[in-house]
């Protein structure tokens, strides 16, 4: 649950009450109106916003209720986050904003260049990696950010709005790569999205209404 | 994939349960999870980045920084030029000990010392002592074509070394009578030339050479034979410039000198002091002033500069905060931001305030900046301080991000 007090007549209940396991390998989709809660939903299972009752568990950890230390770690090394409008370091390159999470997790900078060129090849950015992302398209954009997201192998990815400022063709093609590269190493991966193509990947879609989440 | 064709809603019960948490002997603590490897080269590849690829948003910090050093190098300069100036010429002068009249001042430039006539006879006669040279001189007004300039006129003797210019730039260096020797910034001063004529009181005097060193800022050093300084109704002394033997410690000779009647004995180095002291006095606070206002102002806009900037690109902070990049990385690149553009306005400004003496030394040469190593150097650590502690404003407020943020952008 949590539970926002922006000081006006009455508390704000982003997130009621919400049960949710995803497996590994599993996509799961949540759909949901504006205000639904999935922003905030989402900021909790990405480890970013602790909830005020509950518990999140990861890999065996309540995150809910570890230190902040290991919340960062995890965030770096078990989470793959997608967000909208690809969001990225504007003065790195597409190849240095992949590269960067593999050097924060201890990869020399060499080899973490080498396998963020690797990554953004598979992605369909071969000779793309140079660029700074002011000169990528938004669908390029966002395969750099699926990139990023699954260098480390992660336990599960959170893609919040991943096709919401894209074309048809570009939206379908970021959600199957990020459906493939995900799925394929095993990490599970939950989707928050208003779009309606996106549930035709997953295993499962659920609904976030007024904090409640049910399967749609 | 198949996706579930049938809606439920949550008052209804669940077709299938989640399964529940794990009891509380199988939970495990939390492990201990590397939370990111601080790479100094990440910390600088980060800053390094942006301040490269957006130059002019920082323009204004490393201005600040490069215009707080110039200024400050400039002042300090100016100041120990000054300070240099004031004792350059009484400086070549040889002894270690400096008789003056007693009850004083000891200031060659601001005030006037009259020992008696036989003043040096009397002290060659104390026990110790190796030699003594009397220098005579007294403050007067030189005179051209209505222009007057103040100067501490020096008497030469007609075969002694003693008391003759530190350098001569053209011309000689001992006047004969009738003639006098002036400081080349007297000269451009004045406007005259080799073999111009001066008015001293009621003598007229042919510029026969020109001479450096003898700018003292607030007036200069000329020289004149013995004889002139006479028909000027000097036949005294002002000063004794004594040398002890061997066998005699400086304090000893102090001690004896000061035994005699109008005299005041001091080392060499307290009269050069003494004579430093006045423009210690009223420069030495302006110094300080200016100092403080340059590196209050470019503190102030650095500290600014970095916030706005930093804040401008605060959802980048908040994304590598989000995406798990140790908190020391992200607030280093902060830091380090601050650091590249404090260090590029040091450089900058330790370029600009070198050239700048140097113009200001062709431009006006009565002010001469002496920069020392140490100076430069001080300077240098001060700004990289003052900027590191600027830099330390953006990086509070990073330190303050929410890094859930980024779902809100």
């Amino acid at each position: 649950m949590k539970t926002w007090d922006p000081g006006g007549p009455a508390p704000i209940h982003a997130v009621v009450d919400a049960s949710l396991v995803v497996e590994c390998g599993e996509t799961v989709v949540i759909t949901g109106p504006s205000g639904s809660g999935k922003t905030t939903l989402l900021s909790i299972l990405g480890a970013l916003l602790r909830p005020d009752r509950g518990e999140m568990w990861l890999d065996g950890v309540d995150l809910a209720a570890a230190p902040e230390s290991i919340r960062q770690g995890t965030r770096l090394r078990k989470i793959g986050f997608v967000f909208q409008r690809g969001l990225l370091l504007e003065n790195l390159s597409a190849r240095q904003n992949v590269a960067l999470v593999l050097e924060a997790a201890g990869c020399d900078r060499p080899i973490a260049l080498v396998q963020a060129t690797e990554l953004l090849e598979r992605l369909g950015l071969a000779g793309r990696g140079e660029l700074y992302p002011g000169a990528l398209s938004p669908g390029e954009r966002q395969r750099v950010a699926v990139a990023r997201a699954v260098a480390l192998t992660p336990k599960i990815v959170l893609a919040d709005e991943p096709t919401a400022h894209l074309d048809t063709a570009s939206g379908g093609q970021v959600v199957r790569e990020l459906w493939a590269l995900a799925t394929g190493s095993g990490a599970g991966l939950v989707i928050v999205t208003h779009d309606p193509r996106v549930t035709e990947i997953a295993d499962r879609v659920l609904r976030l209404e007024d904090g409640y989440l049910f399967s749609a | 994939m198949e996706r579930e064709s049938h809606a439920q809603r949550l008052d209804a019960p669940p077709e299938e349960e989640a399964p529940p948490a794990p009891p509380v002997a199988e939970r495990r603590h939390p492990p201990a999870i590397p939370t990111g490897r601080l790479s100094t080269s990440i910390v600088l590849e980060l800053a390094w980045q942006t301040v490269r690829r957006q130059p002019g948003r920082y323009v204004a910090a490393v201005g600040a920084v490069a215009a707080a050093v110039m200024l400050v190098l400039i002042a300090g300069g100016l100041y120990l030029g000054l300070l240099d100036a004031m004792i350059r010429y009484p400086r070549s002068l040889p002894g270690a000990i400096v008789v003056a009249e007693a009850g004083g001042s000891a200031t060659m430039l601001h005030s006037s010392s009259h020992l008696a006539r036989d003043a040096a006879e009397t002290i060659r006669k104390i026990p110790g002592v190796a030699s003594a040279y009397e220098l005579y001189g007294r403050l007067a007004w030189l005179e051209r074509e209505g222009r007057q300039a103040l100067v501490y006129l020096v008497g030469v003797g007609r075969q002694s070394q003693f008391g003759l210019p530190a350098h001569v730039v053209t011309g000689k260096a001992r006047p004969d009578f009738d003639e006098i020797v002036v400081d080349e910034v007297l000269a451009r001063d004045l406007g005259v030339r080799m073999g111009d004529m001066l008015k001293v009181g009621v003598v007229d005097l042919r510029i026969v050479g020109i001479a450096a060193g003898g700018n003292a800022v607030l007036g200069t050093y000329a020289f004149v034979q013995q004889g002139t300084l006479v028909l000027e109704g000097i036949q005294d002394p002002s000063y004794v410039f004594v040398q002890s033997g061997p066998e005699v410690t400086v304090d000893e000779m102090l001690v004896r000198l000061d035994q005699e009647d109008g005299m005041h004995a001091m080392t060499r180095e307290a009269f050069l002091d003494a004579n430093q002291a006045l423009t210690r006095q009223i420069v030495l606070p302006l110094i300080a002033i200016v100092v403080g206002i340059a590196c209050a102002v470019g503190g102030t806009i650095v500290g600014l500069t970095l916030y706005t900037v930093t804040m401008e690109r605060r959802e980048e902070y908040g994304l590598m905060k989000a995406l798990g990049l140790p908190d020391r990385t992200v607030l280093g690149a902060a830091f380090a931001q601050g650091g590249i553009a404090t260090g590029a306005g040091v450089v900058l400004g330790l370029v600009l305030g070198w050239v700048s003496s140097i113009v200001i030394s062709l431009v006006e040469p009565r002010f001469v900046t002496t920069m020392p190593t140490w100076l430069t150097i001080g300077v240098a650590l001060g700004a990289v301080v003052a900027g590191g502690l600027a830099s330390m404003i953006p990086v509070r407020a990073v330190a303050r991000i929410d890094p859930a943020l980024v779902f809100r952008v």
